[in-house]
């Protein structure tokens, strides 16, 4: 038996959106700190719902959830800002700040965290280097691609070495050799310590990595890839 | 190519600088930091000419000597005249003359000819300081003239009446004034919100506090306050100077520099007050608004 401490933990989790009928009525799972977990499941089945619950940005309708080994519900406003910091989260529509360079996005969550220029301004280059945008770090993000706009969304992500890093469909609009060396660079950050949770219908991508699959059916998450 | 770190040495702003609508904004700002810097300087110039008025009020005294025979006039006045000059030295004295004290006459009694033995009161005006209406009695009583005094303290009672009420007025209409800046505010910065709505959602995400977000919303807020009252109190300063120099507004303008430096050190403590209530409304609504966000989760 695994005695790795979980990072998240849902308990018989429920949510649904107003008076709408539930979107999760019974999801249980754990994710162990270090793990690389994919999350996959058919179109609406409440992939994206799972992802926002993991780094609170909606409270469930029943059940618990315990994030760093805190149960979300009894989180204050600064443990909850605090425990945002450690997650690094990458969109399926990217939520690029429009007026920003590549680079400011990059940068954003070590400015929230108060670092200054100096102290960052290196590794946001560095990566963005790293992630192909090297000659686009003064573009604005209604000029890019897709697949950059993606890769400065995952660079965003991956920027402040978080601890949980979770994202929604990763690879949608990359290209495969882009895709297989954006996996890499979730790989090389799980070695590095960092819990890793992908939502994705790619199985490709799934199959690239020998990591955990979790499938969400009718509502309950269960271990495995689909049949 | 220069290098990175040289690049990017000024950090952008979190929220954009420019504004769909934001020009009527400022013109809006702008015409109410004008009115609220008018009032300030109407109710300030209130207070200067109602002081004005006073100090040269209880400075002076009207003496009225009262005759029995038109003839006794010339002599009463003289021995009047002598024994305030002795009573009051240094004071600046004035006599009426005989055909002046007639034409004030000529408002009651019409354009006729008076008689020459007509009893008009001697007037004499006297002006300076430390003036008392009891010494010029007891004076004038030994020297045998009958004499009514006048210090003019019921005129100087009517005036500062008035003057406090004009000032009311006008500080008050400063009020509403600041009050509508504030409505103004809580306006925008609830429309910015909700047009930056995308900009908060990803900084929420990426762990700012709500303290964080806040301070952009003032800061942005704070600097359209500034700069409206900026421009809105330089207009009303020139307005003013204008209206000074003209004089069409009497003592209501500046008469020299130090009323109109006086009046500049209000205006920027306005303009001061006037950007801190642009924050803080800023402020305020920036916090519930991410409070009720929060709730409704």
């Amino acid at each position: 038996m695994s005695t790795t401490p979980d990072l998240v933990n849902f308990e018989r989790v429920a949510i649904r959106y107003g008076r709408g009928p539930e979107v999760l009525t019974d999801a249980t799972l754990d994710l162990p700190q270090g793990s690389f977990t994919f999350l996959t499941g058919p179109s609406g089945a409440g992939k994206s719902t799972l992802l926002k619950l993991c780094y609170l940005s909606l409270i469930p309708s029943r059940g618990h959830i315990r994030m760093f080994g805190r149960d979300s519900a009894l989180l204050t406003n600064p443990e909850r800002q605090a425990i945002k910091r450690r997650i690094g989260v990458i969109l399926q529509d990217f939520h690029l700040i429009e007026h920003l360079s590549v680079y400011e996005n990059v940068a954003l969550p070590l400015r929230v965290s108060g670092q200054s220029r100096s102290s960052y301004n290196a590794d946001v280059v560095e990566l963005l280097q790293w992630v192909g945008l090297g000659h686009r770090m003064d573009a604005l993000p209604p000029t890019l691609s897709g697949g950059e706009k993606q890769r400065c969304a995952i660079a965003r992500a991956v920027i402040s070495k978080p601890d949980l890093l979770i994202a929604d469909e990763p690879t949608g609009n990359v290209d495969p050799i882009i895709g297989k060396r954006l996996l890499r660079l979730f790989a090389e950050m799980n070695r590095m310590g960092a819990t890793v949770l992908i939502a994705t219908h790619d199985m490709h991508l799934i199959n690239e990595l020998d990591a955990r699959v979790l499938r969400i059916e009718n509502g309950r998450v269960l271990k495995g890839k689909p049949e | 190519m220069s290098s990175p770190a040289s690049s990017y040495a000024q950090e952008a702003p979190l929220l954009p600088t420019k504004l769909r609508n934001a020009r009527a904004l400022w013109l809006v700002l702008i015409i109410v930091a004008l009115i609220a810097g008018c009032a300030l300087l109407f109710a300030r110039g209130s207070m200067r000419l109602s002081g004005d008025w006073q100090s040269q009020l209880t400075d002076t005294l009207t003496v009225q000597i009262i005759l029995d025979n038109a003839n006794d006039w010339s002599a009463q006045t003289s021995t009047a005249n002598d024994v305030l000059s002795y009573t009051f030295p240094g004071v600046d004295i004035e006599v009426v003359t005989q055909e002046a004290a007639h034409d004030l006459l000529r408002p009651w009694l019409g354009n006729t000819v008076l008689p020459d033995n007509l009893p008009v009161p001697g007037l004499i005006n006297l002006t300076g300081q430390n003036l008392s209406i009891t010494e010029a009695e007891t004076a004038l009583y030994a020297a045998g003239i009958t004499a009514n005094i006048d210090d003019n303290s019921r005129y100087a009672d009517e005036i500062k009446g008035t003057a406090r009420r004009l000032v009311a007025v006008g500080m008050s209409v400063m009020i509403l004034l600041l009050l509508a800046g504030l409505s103004v505010n809580i306006f925008a910065t609830r429309a910015s919100m909700t047009a930056q709505k995308e900009i908060i959602r990803v900084l929420v995400q990426v762990g700012a506090s709500d303290k964080f977000i806040a301070k952009l919303f003032i800061g942005q807020a704070l600097k359209r306050g500034a700069i409206g009252a900026a421009i809105g109190l330089s207009i009303a300063s020139l307005l003013w100077t204008a209206l000074s120099i003209s004089g069409d507004w009497g003592g209501l303008g500046w008469s020299g520099i130090s009323s109109s430096l006086t009046d500049i050190f209000w205006l920027i403590c306005l303009g001061a007050l006037f950007a801190f209530i642009c924050a803080g409304a800023a402020g305020l609504t920036t916090t519930r608004q991410l409070l009720f966000e929060r709730k409704r989760l």
